[in-house]
């Protein structure tokens, strides 16, 4: 597969930061850190360890700077190192305790569906509050679901699922092919119809994706057979700054 | 995004862990570059290498290992490979080798006789790894290459892969590439030979430096003075052909060569012997740099052949090739004649045609434009001192210099810039080029980085933009105020 050059100002920075710059450093760091902790958030979900994943990410990226050959974008590059990461973390916890701790504050901040914009109003608050609850468990049942999930099925999953890469740039991403790619999110999938089959809160959180989940597996394969060409190796943020997560950027 | 995913937003991280964070990476960063660098090291102290045996023949034959525990010392009866962390070092049978530490931090293995085959990490960022054989140091830039030591002391260094430079006392430094032999013989001469150019990768170690002529004058070119393209002696370190041979420019067409000196005092002294000899009398090592004529070169490495002990020949690693130090067949097809009297390097038709290693043939500079343009004529010295290319190809340099990252990078970049103003004679590409290298390169201290802002210079010239090409010269000056061509620089902006 046909990789795109990769910017011009990222090799102009790797330089800059392999020559012992540390403004060149300071700066690859504030651009991509955002981008690196939303993935780590959204695939291991919020928990107290975060801020020692995001710095072993970037411990390793600038370790490996070296090695950066150009092949691939720096924002594909250095996701390839926090999805290892993130891989490690997650092997290397496998029999723990769930590590989902998100205290009430965090929960209300970090779900979706009502919470923030309709919060304050005075004529539904009661009806938004109820919602945040109901959202705040689904997440957490969510992710005490995939926790039993094998790691690189985890791993595909929610860098499929819940971070919005295509079939193809996950492959990329964890060093699998497509197929085995497939494979693990397939699995993950089924073993979330399970869980959610005797859960009603996670049934009712996963809502229509998990009743659309018979046409997500075909749409899974078209993504991985079509799209992921599409989209190559492109930055998610588009623009190459990994910088423009649209989710922060609503924050 | 999926549905499922929109349900799920991320917490930002709060400034002040975010803040901490930073710091901390940084930190970790700053520790990361610091372990790439060398580590100071004690100097004239002796490393205890490892000795490992790579092959199973190296096995058997460890046991004929004997060690001097005096000196760190190997001599091998067999065959031995030494670990060095870096690099590694395999000794041929009944070698004798030494390891040590100079006080710059390099690496020195010191080979009294037999041949030692070195594979050898990219030095960028490590410290300089040398082989000194007698007078002669072959300094790595990150490659595979073999030294080999007789008991006349013949030396021959033939290199696989990358570029080493090669200093023998009492003349400039040498660049040799991959596919390239250099041989000097006890008596004087010393040459570059391709191998991919010449007869053949025949076996075994020849005399490319040639046999010791009487009166020192090197007649390691005859055959290739004779013959125009002969190999060298036969069983020849590769038996390629001699670049430099006097008997004109189609018989060095093969030339992608760097010659020191010593290269047309081969060729010279083969072709009349009394030219070699008369030069005799007036040589010295000097002359040799520079490329006087044959005989000069022949006699002053002659007689600097033993006086310069391995510290003087150390003293010159990584020396600024003078002269026809980086002299391609080009130039000495121009050159040399058949009355074996080599122009001088300070000719201008010897010094324009010159260049980098790696250019190929038609890459001359006497062709180039530039190197006629009254702009920069006068004001320039001829760049015959610059670095070697690492690629020869437009495509090839543009790949690398634009798909890497790293020293590799800006070597290719340097390339890339010498190619456009040189052979594709387009200053203003040029001069993109070395804008982009000084902004990925601002910090870099290599010598392509001096280069560089030379060439920048020319290529303000050669594009009729006066003001700039003062404004690049001064630029060059401030961060080059004993730069190579910092004479040249000065006089531009007094004109």
């Amino acid at each position: 597969m046909a990789q795109p050059a990769p910017a011009l100002a990222d090799l102009v920075l790797v330089d800059r930061c392999l020559e012992g710059e540390q403004a060149a450093t300071r700066e690859l760091f504030r651009a991509h850190q955002r981008r690196v902790h939303a993935t780590l958030f959204r695939v291991l979900g919020g928990n107290r360890e975060m801020d020692d994943l995001l710095q072993e990410t970037f411990i390793q990226v600038f370790r490996s700077l070296g090695g950066f050959r150009g092949e691939a974008r720096l924002s594909t590059w250095i996701d390839r190192i926090a999805a290892r990461v993130a891989y490690r973390y997650l092997a290397g916890r496998k029999g723990a305790a769930p590590m989902v701790v998100l205290d009430e504050e965090t929960m209300d901040a970090g779900v979706r569906g009502g919470g923030a914009s309709s919060g304050g109003g005075a004529s539904g608050g009661g009806g938004a509050a109820a919602e945040r609850a109901f959202a705040r468990e689904g997440v957490r049942r969510l992710y005490a679901a995939l926790d039993q999930l094998a790691p690189a099925s985890r791993l595909a999953f929610a860098l499929h699922e819940l971070d919005g890469r295509s079939v193809a740039e996950v492959a990329r991403t964890v060093g699998a092919s497509v197929t085995a790619t497939k494979l693990r999110i397939w699995r993950a999938r089924r073993a979330l119809e399970r869980s959610a089959a005797g859960d009603e809160v996670l049934a009712e959180f996963l809502g229509r994706d998990a009743a659309e989940r018979g046409t997500g597996d075909r749409a899974a394969d078209r993504d991985g057979d079509a799209a992921g060409d599409r989209d190559g190796d492109r930055d998610r943020d588009g623009d190459g700054d990994g910088d423009g997560d649209d989710k922060e950027n609503r924050e | 995004m999926t549905r499922l995913g929109d349900k799920i937003q991320v917490v930002p991280l709060e400034p002040g862990r975010l803040a901490r964070i930073e710091e901390q990476v940084l930190a970790a960063a700053r520790d990361a570059e610091a372990r790439a660098m060398p580590a100071p090291r004690p100097p004239g102290r002796w490393r205890g290498w490892r000795i490992a045996s790579g092959t199973a023949a190296a096995a058997v034959a460890a046991a004929a290992l004997a060690l001097f525990v005096a000196g760190r010392a190997w001599r091998t009866d067999g065959g031995a490979r030494l670990d060095l962390g870096d690099a590694s070092v395999a000794l041929g049978a009944g070698s004798r080798v030494a390891v040590r530490t100079r006080a710059d931090g390099a690496t020195v293995v010191e080979l009294s006789s037999g041949r030692v085959e070195c594979e050898v990490a990219p030095r960028a960022g490590r410290a300089p790894f040398v082989v000194q054989a007698g007078d002669v140091a072959v300094e790595v830039v990150g490659t595979a290459f073999a030294v080999e030591r007789d008991d006349r002391g013949e030396v021959k260094v033939g290199v696989t892969r990358g570029v080493v430079r090669v200093a023998a006392a009492g003349r400039a430094a040498v660049s040799v590439a991959a596919g390239q032999k250099w041989a000097r013989s006890r008596g004087g001469g010393a040459a570059v030979a391709s191998a991919r150019a010449g007869g053949g990768e025949g076996g075994g170690v020849g005399s490319a430096g040639g046999k010791a002529g009487p009166g020192g004058a090197g007649s390691a070119g005859g055959a290739a003075g004779s013959g125009g393209s002969g190999g060298g002696a036969a069983g020849g370190f590769g038996g390629g052909k001699l670049a430099g041979s006097p008997s004109g420019p189609s018989s060095t067409t093969d030339g992608r060569v760097s010659a020191g000196g010593g290269l047309a005092a081969s060729a010279g002294s083969a072709a009349t012997g009394s030219s070699a000899g008369s030069a005799a009398t007036g040589s010295s090592a000097g002359n040799a740099a520079t490329g006087s004529s044959a005989g000069n070169a022949a006699t002053s490495t002659d007689s600097a052949t033993g006086a310069a002990g391995a510290a003087g020949a150390a003293g010159t690693i990584g020396a600024a090739a003078s002269g026809t130090g980086t002299t391609n067949g080009t130039t000495t097809g121009t050159t040399g004649t058949t009355t074996g009297t080599t122009t001088p390097a300070s000719d201008p038709a010897a010094t324009g045609s010159s260049h980098p290693p790696a250019t190929g043939p038609r890459s001359t500079r006497s062709t180039h434009p530039s190197a006629s343009a009254s702009t920069s004529t006068s004001a320039d010295p001829p760049p015959d001192d610059l670095p070697p290319l690492t690629c020869d190809d437009v495509d090839l340099c543009r790949r690398a210099a634009l798909d890497s990252v790293g020293p590799r990078a800006g070597e290719a970049l340097y390339s890339l810039v010498y190619i456009e103003l040189f052979r594709e004679r387009d200053p203003d590409q040029a001069i993109t080029l070395a804008e982009l290298y000084e902004r990925r390169f601002a910090r870099r201290r290599a010598r392509e980085a001096e280069a560089v802002l030379w060439l920048r210079v020319i290529a303000h010239g050669a594009a009729g933009e006066p003001a700039r090409r003062r404004e690049a010269a001064q630029r060059y000056l401030e961060r080059h105020p004993r730069g190579r061509f910092a004479d040249a620089a000065a006089r531009l902006l007094g004109e």
